[in-house]
């Protein structure tokens, strides 16, 4: 008997959710626009952004050079960690693959570390960030590098899973051997950007952050035909006319890229690229990506800025580290997955 | 049942085989100079590990000869851009197939990428060419379905219809009739046979059915497991002995009146 669940009703579903994950963002800016450490009647915020007469001037300045700049990242962040992990997740063919996971922001933290903590002093101010960029760059490098080096050797993905998580434990010793060796300052602030924020950024970083990001993103999208192909497995694209080893590449230097960029702008935040492409697809109930792939990046934007509300909604305390906030959403979708993974369909 | 039809891919001097980190060449076939012609099913035929998968990804442009060339369309295969060669060679192989979250369609409809433009959006004309092919293996039933939600014999066919899909023609399939019960596995011979002969396509297919072999064919290529590869109709096959080669030294025997294998 074939019921109507086997059945396909994705179109209906696409509007539906892209409808809902875009109500959702709009919601939850607002909500991250509302709340806070400081409480703003939201008249005056509305009138912040609109550029009106507020009530005390230091409103206006939490709103647009804190808010602002929090929304915008949060969704930036959010968009590119959740496309790097579905890149990840279709060119490993692995449901457990992500950029946390295989080690590749641990990587780009490295990158970070070294500049930040081995660099520390000798460059200041915005040559800073250009150094954490290029940092966190070519510490994702690396790592890819060393995981495409052994998926030739390799040719189990849940081998090539672990030598991820083994690249990844390998950086964070390093991290912490940079640490132990570093001036005092140099580790202060390397701590606080190790524990992930979106909430760090200031408004011109905050588009800096996006413009250097979101052309990421859309170029991914270019590579919906040939990740299609690849959910049949490698030989099977290949014999479709996809250029194995070119696309790899691609998909390995964007993913990458975007990891890079937040790891460098928001430093590491861990779960998002796992779980988001699992949530578009449980919505979608299809792992065909020219739709699982704009929806994944709108639900990341959306997931992170729920994060974002979340960690700064306990007024007067200060702002809860994202990375406390992720694994709560994520640990369970992650057990859901991995225990559902039959009934799931899209990775059998 | 002897078709003369233009040479559609040749292969000459081709070795085939491993060449591991330290140079060292294992050779699994050498010197194999073989044809495939217009509206013909080649069935290759051998014991385990004598080279069979081997042969058909070094044929589909897989896996690199040893030494040798594989000419389609006049060209090495080896030299034509991938999605060229996706255009003249399509290929089904043994192993079951992910991407559960398809349906039979989309799957299908992956047969058209050496033809879409950049972000693989179906013409009217595409969309056509996928349901006929649906309709040509007899799937068309299952359209809509998840791949998860099939038999592994549904599986293949959906696969095979892919290949079919594609429009290439040459079709090489490793063990197509694997996973399938009597009534699919006779279905898939018999849409292959009528494939070469309606279309003009050289079919090419690895077998452990002899039977099935003997009965489509037009022509055998054996695979003795000495390197060499024994090629001619069915007929002349059999009339030179050649059957009782494959399985040297092994506890069966060709039977000629039942034209299959038999314990010894």
């Amino acid at each position: 008997m074939i019921h109507s669940a086997t059945y396909n009703n994705r179109f209906g579903r696409k509007a539906f959710f892209i409808t809902l994950l875009v109500v959702c963002t709009v919601v939850l800016s607002i909500g991250c626009l509302m709340f806070g450490s400081v409480d703003i009647p939201a008249g005056d915020v509305w009138k912040s952004l609109i550029g009106g007469d507020v009530s005390r001037e230091a409103w206006r300045t939490i709103v647009l050079h804190t808010r602002v700049p929090m929304v915008i990242t949060a969704f930036v962040a959010g968009c590119a960690l959740a496309v790097a992990g579905l890149l990840l997740q279709t060119c490993f063919d692995n449901p457990l693959a992500g950029p946390s996971i295989l080690g590749v922001s641990t990587g780009a933290s490295l990158g970070v570390a070294v500049v930040m903590l081995a660099c520390a002093g000798m460059v200041a101010g915005v040559g800073q960030y250009v150094g954490a960029l290029v940092g966190a760059l070519a510490g994702a490098a690396v790592v890819l590098c060393v995981l495409l080096l052994f998926a030739r050797v390799v040719h189990s993905s849940t081998m090539l899973l672990i030598v991820g998580i083994l690249v990844g434990y390998f950086a964070s010793s390093a991290i912490s051997l940079l640490n132990f060796f570093a001036t005092q300052e140099g580790v202060h602030s390397f701590i606080i950007w190790g524990l992930g924020t979106f909430s760090g950024v200031s408004l011109d970083r905050a588009a800096l952050f996006a413009a250097v990001t979101l052309p990421v993103v859309a170029l991914s999208m270019l590579l919906v035909k040939p990740l299609n192909a690849l959910l049949l497995g490698a030989r099977y694209a290949e014999s479709l006319g996809v250029d194995i080893k070119g696309v790899r590449v691609r998909l390995l230097m964007a993913s990458g890229a975007l990891t890079a960029f937040v790891t460098a702008f928001c430093g590491p935040i861990g779960f998002l690229g796992l779980i988001v492409p699992h949530i578009a697809r449980i919505m979608l109930r299809t792992s065909n990506h020219s739709v699982l792939m704009p929806v994944t990046a709108l639900t990341g934007g959306a997931t992170a800025l729920l994060c974002a509300l979340v960690s700064v909604l306990p007024a007067g305390v200060g702002v809860i580290p994202v990375n406390a906030i992720t694994p709560v959403i994520g640990v369970p979708i992650v057990v859901y997955v991995i225990v559902c993974r039959k009934r799931l369909m899209y990775f059998n | 049942m002897e078709t003369v039809g233009d040479i559609l891919l040749k292969a000459r001097g081709l070795a085939v085989g491993y060449r591991s980190a330290g140079r060292r060449v294992s050779a699994v076939l050498e010197n194999i100079d073989v044809d495939l012609r217009a509206g013909e099913v080649v069935c290759l035929l051998g014991a385990n590990g004598a080279g069979k998968s081997t042969l058909l990804r070094t044929l589909a442009r897989e896996q690199q000869p040893l030494s040798g060339h594989v000419m389609v369309d006049g060209r090495d295969i080896y030299s034509l851009p991938a999605v060229e060669s996706a255009r003249m060679v399509s290929v089904v192989y043994t192993e079951r197939t992910h991407a559960g979250a398809l349906t039979v369609d989309e799957v299908v409809g992956l047969g058209r990428q050496p033809y879409t433009g950049f972000f693989g959006r179906l013409s009217a004309d595409d969309r056509r060419i996928v349901h006929e092919s649906m309709a040509a293996v007899g799937i068309a039933t299952l359209s809509g379905r998840f791949m998860a939600t099939l038999s592994d014999g549904e599986r293949q066919k959906v696969m095979i219809a892919r290949a079919v899909a594609q429009q290439t023609p040459v079709m090489m399939l490793d063990e197509p009739t694997s996973f399938l019960d009597v009534a699919s596995r006779l279905e898939v011979m018999g849409l292959l046979s009528a494939l070469a002969a309606d279309r003009g396509k050289a079919v090419l297919l690895s077998t452990h059915d002899v039977a099935d072999a003997l009965s489509v064919a037009s022509r055998l290529w054996l695979l003795p497991g000495d390197g060499s590869l024994l090629c001619g109709t069915v007929d002349e096959m059999i009339a030179s002995r050649a059957m009782e080669r494959l399985f040297e030294g092994r506890g069966v025997r060709f039977d000629y009146s039942a034209r299959d294998y038999r314990l010894k």
